[in-house]
């Protein structure tokens, strides 16, 4: 349910001029921007140099330009137009017809050089009117208001800021000047007073790693979506990620309609018939536990009821996995081909969380998934830039709630660094993200490490208690019996069960094997508690 | 390129070159300076110079004015005509160096649409 306030209603009898919203050409972008760029704005871009501010522009004007609707990009000093066209056009977005006569490269900086302001405004005024252009561009203005600074005083460069806005909009041009701007600038400078829209690029270098944002400064007329979105540069020029992952609208999805298997028959049964639809699971143990092929059996069973999947991995290559999987006589090649199945690998080592759901909320809508495995959510930090692993536990709830909002059910399979004193659920204190827990451990018994797999928790059903021991067989895991006659299992050195008579003993009702739903105390002496152990 | 320099040479009437002269069709210097700037199409011209001097000696004494013109070149009727065929296809083959073929060609087509039939 939204608590947000609605926006309010118009006056009785009066009607909003309605604001045309142009595409930027950039994906994500639009639904950051709340819909798009506002038709006549007048907006600045501004950043560090090598942030992509041009590219931006360049994206935007040529999703933007046509016959009916020319551009002019207007280039100063700085980067010569040869050259930007020179890498400009090895972007896919670069279309070599818009040139002829859509949009014109108009340089400036002989009139900047050697002359003043006015003389500027005059000459971006009469090409604007002479090709009647709807987006325009200049870059970079921070460059000619650089020039004019040392021979003009602030006044007269608000009034030429302020006539430059004024003419362009009343031109019907949607207006983009591009500046290396510091934010420390943002106080004083009256461009930004007198903008509309003000967009940020940021890039910053961590260790081996780019990570780049762009944040939305201000923006009049509509409600952008708050916050620094990463972003990168590819050959189809920006990709924003937004925060919202593309998931404004309420989820219809509810949690645990039905059950879904785990491809375990028994591990089903201990879970009240499977994992709830939609649930979170948290699959924690050490290495070589078994967390994968758990994964994989869950996914091949999936697909086996025609549910589509997705694996995300993070610490092997997709047909590494793959040949894995087969081994264990899960065929993942097959439906892959019928795309019934995705192996997503994401690039390492300069990973964010949003292009990490980005990536993974388009699979999940491209394929109709039903069953999610990330495996594992340490190499998915390992793969993060380190900038932003320092946020990871939020931005795994960040990343959770999205998927989940999917309708798909998700495993996430967490390595935890087994100790003989205690039972850790995850590195990341995350446990409480997870709508269920599954905990694989080894035990140390009569001389041999043997594995043990519980359930620990299930938010929204019974599940068993017992601790059952279980191999990893040519057929993936196969779950035995519970392992009865022992005390200290969670700590992995398990002694015998013993009971003193003076010691009161929880007994559980007749359903053995369930978490009582009513308890009863027994003294102990002779009866069930008084077992001999069979070694 | 030397066969369309030789087709924009002659949509153009460029004068002698004792008075300072066009070495280039004056809708593309026109549409070229409008472009990369006044300071971006002398140096595109410098360079187109310096590069038909191999072929054209002459030029090699050749000066470009800050305006895009050139200066003190030994040269006129014929000779002159065919050097300025040169320097037209050294800074069309400038261009294709930088910014590719068919934006070059773009460029040609919207400066001299006359001289470009068929394209």
């Amino acid at each position: 349910m939204s608590t947000r306030r609605a926006a309010p209603s118009p006056a009785q009898g009066i009607e909003r001029v309605p604001i045309r919203k142009l595409p930027t050409g950039v994906a994500g972008l639009d639904e950051i921007l709340g819909g798009g760029l506002s038709e006549y704005s007048f907006n600045i871009i501004a950043g560090a140099p090598g942030c992509g501010k041009t590219t931006l522009a360049h994206q935007i004007v040529f999703a933007n330009a046509g016959p009916e609707s020319p551009a002019i990009y207007f280039t100063v000093l700085g980067e010569p137009a040869i050259k930007m066209l020179r890498y400009q056009q090895q972007f896919s977005f670069f279309e070599h017809a818009k040139l002829d006569g859509a949009i014109r490269f108009v340089n400036l900086s002989q009139i900047v050089l050697d002359n003043d302001l006015s003389a500027v405004l005059d000459i971006i005024v009469k090409e604007v009117e002479a090709s009647n252009a709807r987006i325009v561009v200049v870059d970079s203005f921070r460059t000619v208001v650089r020039k004019a600074q040392g021979s003009t005083t602030e006044t007269e460069l608000q009034g030429f800021v302020q006539r430059l806005a004024l003419h362009l909009t009343s031109w019907q041009a949607t207006t983009f000047l591009i500046g290396e701007y510091v934010e420390g600038e943002l106080r004083d400078n009256p461009v930004f007073t007198v903008s509309d829209g003000l967009f940020w690029l940021y890039q910053s270098i961590e260790r081996n790693s780019i990570v780049r944002k762009l944040q939305i400064m201000k923006l009049r007329g509509q409600e952008s979506v708050p916050g620094l979105h990463t972003f990168r540069i590819t050959g189809d020029g920006l990709q924003t990620f937004p925060r919202t992952f593309g998931l404004t609208k309420e989820s219809t999805h509810v949690k645990g309609k039905r059950r879904i298997s785990t491809g375990l028959p028994k591990l089903d049964a201990m879970m009240n018939g499977g994992i709830p639809e939609g649930d979170s699971l948290l699959l924690a143990g050490p290495s070589g536990a078994g967390k994968s092929i758990l994964g994989s059996q869950f996914i091949a069973e999936g697909l086996r009821q025609g549910e589509p999947g997705i694996v995300a991995i993070f610490e092997e290559i997709p047909s590494e996995y793959i040949e894995r999987a087969s081994k264990f006589g899960f065929d993942f090649v097959t439906p892959q081909k019928q795309g019934k199945l995705k192996v997503i690998y994401l690039r390492p080592l300069d990973l964010s969380v949003d292009e990490t759901v980005y990536e993974i909320v388009n699979s999940v809508r491209e394929i109709g998934c039903k069953r999610l495995v990330i495996d594992s959510l340490v190499g998915f930090e390992m793969a993060l830039a380190p900038g932003f692993r320092a946020d990871f536990r939020e931005s795994l709830y960040r990343m959770i709630g999205a998927l989940t909002r999917l309708g798909v059910t998700i495993v996430s399979t967490v390595e935890v660094e087994e100790n003989f004193t205690s039972m850790g659920l995850s590195n990341y204190t995350v446990s409480f993200l997870a709508d269920d827990i599954v905990r694989l451990r080894y035990v140390s018994i009569n001389g041999q490490l043997r594995k043990m797999l519980l359930v620990v928790k299930m938010r929204r059903s019974q599940h068993s208690i017992d601790m059952c021991e279980y191999q990893i067989t040519a057929d993936g895991i196969v779950l035995g019996v519970p392992l009865r006659g022992y005390s200290g299992l969670t700590t992995g050195v398990p002694g015998p069960w013993s009971l003193s008579q003076d010691t009161p003993v929880l007994v559980a009702e007749p359903s053995a094997g369930r978490r009582p739903s009513a308890v009863t105390t027994k003294k102990k002496g002779k009866g069930r508690g008084n077992k001999r152990i069979r070694r | 390129m030397r066969e369309l320099a030789r087709l924009l040479v002659a949509s153009d009437v460029s004068s002698h070159a004792e008075s300072g002269a066009d070495a280039v069709n004056r809708n593309l210097r026109t549409s070229l300076i409008r472009f990369a700037g006044g300071g971006g199409f002398v140096s595109l011209l410098q360079r187109s110079v310096s590069l038909a001097s191999a072929e054209v000696p002459a030029l090699r004494t050749a000066k470009v004015t800050t305006d895009g013109r050139l200066e003190a070149v030994a040269l006129s009727g014929a000779a002159w005509d065919e050097a300025v065929v040169v320097v037209t296809a050294r800074m069309l083959e400038l261009l294709v160096t930088f910014i590719g073929d068919p934006l070059t060609r773009r460029l040609v087509r919207e400066a001299c649409p006359e001289a470009s039939p068929g394209e």
